[in-house]
């Protein structure tokens, strides 16, 4: 339970690692052309990719305020203001849109991509908490080295780098404190997601999507399950340089 | 007509988000009536101001006399989302433009109000929307429904914040033509005023009639509809007992899921603010000023 929501990935460019894995889910479930292409890039590139990750992940519809540390999230009423009340929800529609072609209208896609420009960075106090609610120790200490400065956004958290104590270089995955339960119970109001939805994809089976979304987002949430996917993948022979995960 | 209204909806939020962005200056010369460590700037990004604009209106609806005045001038039917639109920008003026700005704004309202003036049909009794009476209930409807709604739905301010926020907008008040000593000044002071005015108050048919559009615009599309009828519901729920009765609303208290769910429309609706163009970037101007302000 204590390291569900922190996962530390073993590798040069370990923020890749996720990234991957999270479109390969993708790419089975999905069948999304967009993902697959940056998938591929991904695997080829190896750790070349890690300089690069923060673009990466904006092809891929996550692009974040990363530099914006001057608007960071101070608290967890901040982290609630700005993914609560349906926001990561939303966000999360808007990340399983940018692989769809043609779903949405040109407003609603506005309108999503906004709201993802609108989520800032955790603040390095904010970041610390979270880490010592987890581990029981502040990050400096958790860590032999920790890079105070976030990497990559994970959609509902973010990447940071760091050496274990044992000298491993690792990238950190810190959730936002309190978003699990927040978007799990958002995902509850079933008739307001019915609702959005017949506004941003008319065209879709409504309910087909409302379960996809719920599938893939309570799985996106537990970090400790994609560890667990990465373990797997990093044991399939013919991986490429696959890191494996830390619990 | 369904699309229509649909485009109604949708341009609702388009020129209310224009008129947040126009309202907040970008290089303020000043910070203006209330600056970035006040109550106000804080309430008026609260999740629950649409909850408060409608509630707002249906307080000031029952004075009627300010109601005869709308009814008769301001030609809201023929454009209701421009009425809305042309207060919602009044509001962001005063809000966050720099004082001079503001002033002028408010100058120009106090000169519109200098013609309007004529009889209720239902009272006899004649009416000059610059009167103080009027300008004061509307002003005391607003502050009271920014209370109640984010009391109910939103952030709620603790009781000090919320009487710091009733003696702020006194500045409001006064910027409208009510002379200040009659303006109240804290949270006791608005319940008093509206107990004293409570005997003048009622649903005329221009009310009823005014209200009941606002609440169930006809051939509303469906999705948008559910969204309104949330809005709707909250505003009810919040408004006191015999303002309810007074239109024949029926309002069970609120369950704490039927609570969440009204929350969760309005975030998603909030998020359609966001996604108009420059919402973002003014939101963020707004809190690094506040934040900065706080550390101050």
């Amino acid at each position: 339970m204590k390291a569900k929501r922190l996962l530390a990935t073993v590798t040069a460019g370990g923020a890749i690692a996720a990234l991957a894995l999270a479109l390969l889910r993708r790419r089975g479930r999905l069948r999304m052309d967009r993902g697959r292409a940056a998938l591929r890039l991904a695997m080829r590139g190896g750790a070349r990719y890690a300089a690069s990750a923060p673009r990466l992940f904006a092809a891929a519809g996550e692009q974040r305020q990363l530099l914006r540390e001057d608007m960071a999230l101070q608290t967890a009423e901040d982290v609630a203001d700005t993914l609560g009340t349906m926001k990561g929800v939303m966000m999360k529609i808007g990340q399983m849109a940018s692989y769809v072609d043609g779903g949405l209208s040109p407003g609603v896609r506005r309108t999503l991509s906004r709201l993802q420009d609108s989520v800032p960075p955790m603040s390095g106090e904010l970041t610390a908490q979270v880490v010592r609610e987890e581990l029981g120790l502040p990050p400096e200490r958790a860590f032999a080295r920790w890079d105070p400065q976030p990497i990559a956004a994970a959609s509902i958290g973010q990447v940071h780098r760091a050496v274990t104590l044992d000298g491993r270089a690792v990238a950190v995955k810190v959730q936002y404190p309190g978003i699990a339960e927040t978007i799990a119970a958002d995902l509850r109001n079933v008739a307001l997601l019915r609702r959005m939805l017949r506004i941003t994809a008319p065209a879709q089976d409504v309910d087909a999507l409302i379960a996809e979304l719920r599938d893939r987002v309570l799985e996106d949430l537990d970090y400790r399950r994609e560890a667990a996917n990465q373990r797997l993948l990093a044991a399939c022979p013919g991986a490429p340089r696959m890191p494996s995960p830390m619990p | 007509m369904t699309a229509d209204l649909y485009g109604t909806a949708t341009a609702l939020i388009e020129r209310s988000a224009a008129a947040y962005v126009s309202g907040v200056p970008e290089d303020a010369a000043d910070d203006g009536l209330f600056g970035p460590a006040s109550v106000t700037w804080r309430v008026s990004s609260d999740l629950a101001s649409p909850v408060a604009g409608l509630r707002s209106l249906l307080m000031q609806a029952l004075h009627p006399l300010a109601m005869a005045g709308v009814d008769q001038h301001s030609g809201w039917r023929r454009d209701p989302v421009g009425r809305l639109a042309t207060t919602s920008a009044y509001l962001a003026t005063i809000t966050f433009g720099e004082r001079a700005v503001a002033e002028r704004a408010a100058a120009r309202v106090r000169r519109i109000h200098d013609h309007v003036r004529g009889a209720d049909t239902v009272t006899g009794r004649p009416y000059a929307a610059g009167d103080p009476a009027l300008l004061l209930w509307v002003h005391v409807a607003l502050v009271q429904s920014s209370l109640a709604a984010s009391w109910a739905f939103g952030t709620p301010l603790s009781a000090v914040d919320s009487d710091r926020y009733v003696a702020e907008m006194m500045v409001a008040a006064e910027l409208a033509g009510v002379p200040r000593p009659l303006v109240p000044a804290s949270v006791a002071g608005l319940e008093r005023y509206i107990a004293s005015v409570r005997p003048e108050l009622r649903c005329t048919p221009a009310a009823a009639e005014s209200m009941a559009y606002l609440l169930d615009p006809p051939g509303l599309d469906g999705e948008v509809a559910g969204f309104w009828q949330d809005v709707r519901d909250a505003a009810i729920a919040v408004l006191p007992e015999w303002a309810r009765q007074m239109y024949g609303y029926s309002a069970p208290p609120l369950s704490p899921g039927r609570r969440a769910g009204i929350r969760q429309s309005l975030g998603v609706l909030d998020a359609m603010f966001l996604g108009e163009p420059g919402v973002l970037e003014t939101r963020q101007r707004l809190t690094l000023r506040m934040r900065t302000a706080r550390s101050a």
